[in-house]
This record gives structure tokens, C-alpha cells and sequence, in this order.
């Protein structure tokens, strides 16, 4: 049995269910065929026997991969191939037949697709849709590295948030605003601030704000949000990996709905955006459809009132497990 | 069909793609003869720590090489020696086809240097090979 899968992190974390499924199966071998970031949230999968590394060339699209799919998979009695798994079954990409309709209509036709059951669905088992839960997986090393760094939070309650997204409209612009507001409400909060190298113009300080933005590996932010109290996040793979774990996720959903992407999750606080626009269930590289604000999609911009609401039900659930 | 998939320029993925692959598109060529072991490609100095855990070469142009290995090998920051982490006994390859190399799994500090290098040998056919790197970033 052979998987191949490119794609972000988020849609990492989306396949993260189907290594155990596949033995559980009767797939004595499961290879899977990664890109980078997939490599790194399956890593250490002890579900997948071998995991190659490849990275499609930049620009790469489907048709032109088919002669390297046609060779590796050669030998294996089975290759389920995800390319587009989540691009093309729950999302409207410019030049489809979606991209230009009303939101009505995307609605419609994507507002009802979870994408771990599109993307069981789309390996061949819709019957098991619901039935298997995203797994990550890291080495005792990691555990203890990560746990060593947080022990200066013990007691604290403790907000991971991700400042950045790939795309403009995941980028979580009202960031600071939020942080300040948590930490007036809570004395005992501590803000920590994750994203890449690329983000540290978005990074923000103050008493009581730790950034990690550009220093720790996405991984590693993944597994610091299994011991938060809260983390909030646009539309990110950050949010993705907060799930596994049931940390409540104020995510900030702006093309997706919750349906497609919160259904599974425990402790989900999600937010949906107030623009009339979302979701739009577009995968919108060129904005061209978007209505702006001060240079950014108006889907960015959320009450802060209310996800102040969300923090407070997430103060609230840690004061229960206290 | 889609036209693309979302890329992700957070964390570090964007400053790691680069040295995942050794000049991607861009082949290696094995034809001629090595008196001595050259490098290929450019040398890929790490800016974060990682681990090198698999590598794989995929053969452009197909062919035979009975004598060349590929060398995959770290050299350490400030040191200028090179130690061998991988190999891979070139054979014979179709084009289009990949094959991978024996790795032992190593660490590397941001600053250290991958280097791929050819080993010693004469070979007469050509064999162009595009070498990548599977990398797991380390926790900091």
C-alpha cells in the first residue's frame, strides 16, 4: 500500500488518521510519499513503514506528476493518491466550476464536507468516515524538550497564538489587540506568540508575551498547543493540530465553515467571521472576488468582544480541570 | 483539478525547502571519469538544526554505472572535513525512477554543511540524477 500526499501542514494533519486505518485494513506494508511538511507531522507515525520524502517542483500540477506516480507505485497492490484530495472535493479553486458562483452556491455544494471524512472518502472508505481520530506522534526527546521550555508556565494560564497565516486572509491581524485584552482580563495569563521567520514584523511585546515566532519548528508548535489552556489562530494548521489534543481552539474560520473543519473536534470554540462573505469555501490565491479593508480581505476582521467570550469559556474549562 | 496546493511560508519551512534538495531541477551529471571525490551541486549549510533521516535519488536520464556511489556526507562547522552519512551505488537505473540511499540517521547543528559528493570511479554513460534529503526539523 502506497499514499502519496503533498500539502501543507493542516492537510498533514487531515491524512494524520488513515496510517492506522490502513493497518487496521490488513496492509501488512504502509508507505506513504510526503512532501517537507507532510514529512514532518507523519514522522514518527508508527503506522507507516516508509516514509519517502519528495517534493513536487515548485508550480508542479497534477498531470505533470502522472509519470512519477505511475513509477512509484509500481509493486504495490494498492496506491491511493491525495493529490487535491482536499483542493478539489471541499474547497473552490479558481477555474473550477464553483469559483465564480455565488457564496450560496459554494455553500451548498462545499459547506457540508468535514475534510478528515472527505479524506477517508477519498481513499476508498466513506463507510469509515467518523470512525478514526487524527493522530501525531513525536520521540520522548521532543516530549521532554517541549515540556522543559513550558515548565516556566506551570500554574499559568497559558494562550498560544498563531500570528500569521500562508495566505493574507490567515493571518490573524487583530492578534495584538486580543493578547493585550487577555492579559488586562487575567493576571495569571501568559501570551506566547508562534509563527515563521518571515512573521517577526507581526510579533509584538509586553509584560507577560513570550514569542517563539521564527525559532521553533511547526511540530514543536503543535505539540506546545497540547499543553495550553487556549489557543487562538485563523484558519491555520496551527488550529488543525490544537484539535487533536481537545485544547480548546478559538479558531477564526473565514473560508471554511465549522462543519468542515471543527466537526471532530473536542473543546472546539471556534468563531466564524462576521463578513457576509464567509465562508466563501474558496481557496482565493488572487483575491479577485474579495472585498478589502484598510488592504486586507474584510473576512479578516473579527469582534474581538466575542472571541474575548470564547477566551473567557476557555478560562472557564481549565478552571474546571484545576 | 485544482491549481496548485497551498504552500506555507511559516516557521522554518520556507528557509528548509532549499536545502531539502540539491539544486531541485537541477541534475547532477555522472558522466566522466573522477580521479578524486568532487562535490555536486552546492554544498546546503543548515540554518536550523535538523536530522538527516532518509535521501533518495531520482534519475533524470537512465543508465548504467556499475563503479559510482553517490556520497551524501555532513561536514562539520568550521571543521572543513567531511564524514559520510549516505550512499548510493548508482547501478543500473531507468530513467525516471528513484532509488534510495543507505542513510545513518544524523544530526546536523545550524551552520553545519551537507555536501553530496561523487566517489572515486570511471564510468562512461551519462546519468543525470536530482538527489533530495528527507530532513526532520529538530525541537529547539
Amino acid at each position: 500500500m502506497l499514499v502519496s500526499r503533498y500539502g501543507a501542514f493542516g492537510d498533514a494533519v487531515f491524512i494524520s488518521p488513515l496510517p492506522r486505518l490502513l493497518k487496521e485494513q490488513g496492509f501488512d506494508q504502509v508507505d506513504f510519499e510526503v512532501n517537507h511538511k507532510t514529512f514532518q507531522v507523519l514522522g514518527n507515525n508508527p503506522f507507516i513503514d516508509n516514509l519517502i520524502y519528495f517534493e513536487p517542483p515548485p508550480g508542479t500540477i497534477g498531470h505533470d506528476l502522472v509519470p512519477h506516480w505511475e513509477k512509484i507505485s509500481k509493486g504495490y497492490d494498492k496506491f491511493i493518491n491525495l493529490f487535491g484530495s482536499l483542493e478539489v472535493g471541499c474547497i473552490s479553486m479558481a477555474g473550477d466550476d464553483f469559483y465564480d458562483k455565488s457564496d450560496e452556491v459554494r455553500r451548498k455544494e462545499f459547506g457540508g464536507i468535514n475534510f478528515y471524512d472527505q479524506t477517508i472518502a477519498w481513499a476508498g472508505y466513506p463507510e469509515l468516515c467518523g470512525r478514526y481520530r487524527p493522530e501525531l506522534y513525536f520521540t520522548d526527546e521532543e516530549v521532554k524538550k517541549t515540556e522543559a521550555w513550558l515548565e516556566q508556565f506551570e500554574g499559568k494560564f497559558k494562550v498560544l497564538i498563531g500570528v500569521s497565516g500562508s495566505l493574507p486572509h490567515k493571518d490573524f491581524y487583530q492578534a495584538e489587540e486580543v493578547a493585550k485584552k487577555i492579559l488586562d482580563k487575567y493576571e495569571d495569563a501568559i501570551v506566547i506568540l508562534t509563527g515563521g521567520k518571515n512573521d517577526e514584523n507581526k510579533v509584538f511585546s509586553g509584560d507577560r508575551i513570550v514569542s517563539v515566532v521564527g525559532e521553533k519548528p511547526f511540530m514543536q508548535a503543535a505539540l506546545i498547543s497540547k499543553y495550553c489552556d487556549a489557543v487562538i489562530c485563523m484558519e491555520t494548521g496551527l488550529g488543525v493540530a490544537a484539535q487533536v489534543w481537545g485544547t480548546p481552539t478559538i479558531f477564526l474560520l473565514t473560508s471554511s465553515n465549522p462543519v468542515n473543519v471543527c466537526r471532530y473536534a473536542e473543546n472546539s470554540l471556534h468563531v466564524q467571521s462576521p463578513a457576509n462573505c464567509s465562508p466563501c469555501h474558496r481557496g482565493p490565491y488572487k483575491y479577485e472576488h474579495c472585498e478589502f479593508k484598510d488592504g486586507r480581505p474584510v473576512c479578516v476582521y473579527f469582534h474581538v468582544d466575542y472571541i474575548m467570550q470564547r477566551v473567557e469559556e476557555a478560562y472557564s474549562m481549565r478552571s474546571i480541570c484545576v | 483539478m485544482g491549481q496548485g496546493y497551498y504552500d506555507d511560508a511559516r516557521y522554518r519551512t520556507l528557509q528548509m525547502l532549499p536545502t531539502a534538495a540539491f539544486g531541485l531541477l537541477k541534475t547532477a551529471s555522472l558522466a566522466g571519469t573522477t580521479t578524486a571525490a568532487s562535490t555536486l551541486g552546492y554544498p546546503l549549510k543548515m540554518i536550523h538544526p535538523v536530522r538527516v533521516v532518509s535521501a533518495s535519488g531520482y534519475f533524470v536520464v537512465g543508465g548504467t554505472n556499475a563503479i559510482v556511489s553517490l556520497v551524501l556526507s555532513k561536514s562539520a562547522a568550521g571543521t572543513g572535513t567531511a564524514s559520510t552519512i549516505g550512499t548510493m551505488a548508482v547501478g543500473t537505473s531507468a530513467a525516471a525512477t528513484h532509488k534510495a540511499f543507505t542513510v545513518t540517521e544524523t544530526s546536523l547543528s545550524a551552520g553545519d554543511t551537507l555536501l553530496l559528493q561523487r566517489a572515486l570511479g570511471t564510468h562512461a554513460d551519462v546519468t543525470d540524477v536530482m538527489v533530495t534529503v528527507g530532513l526532520r526539523e529538530t525541537f529547539e
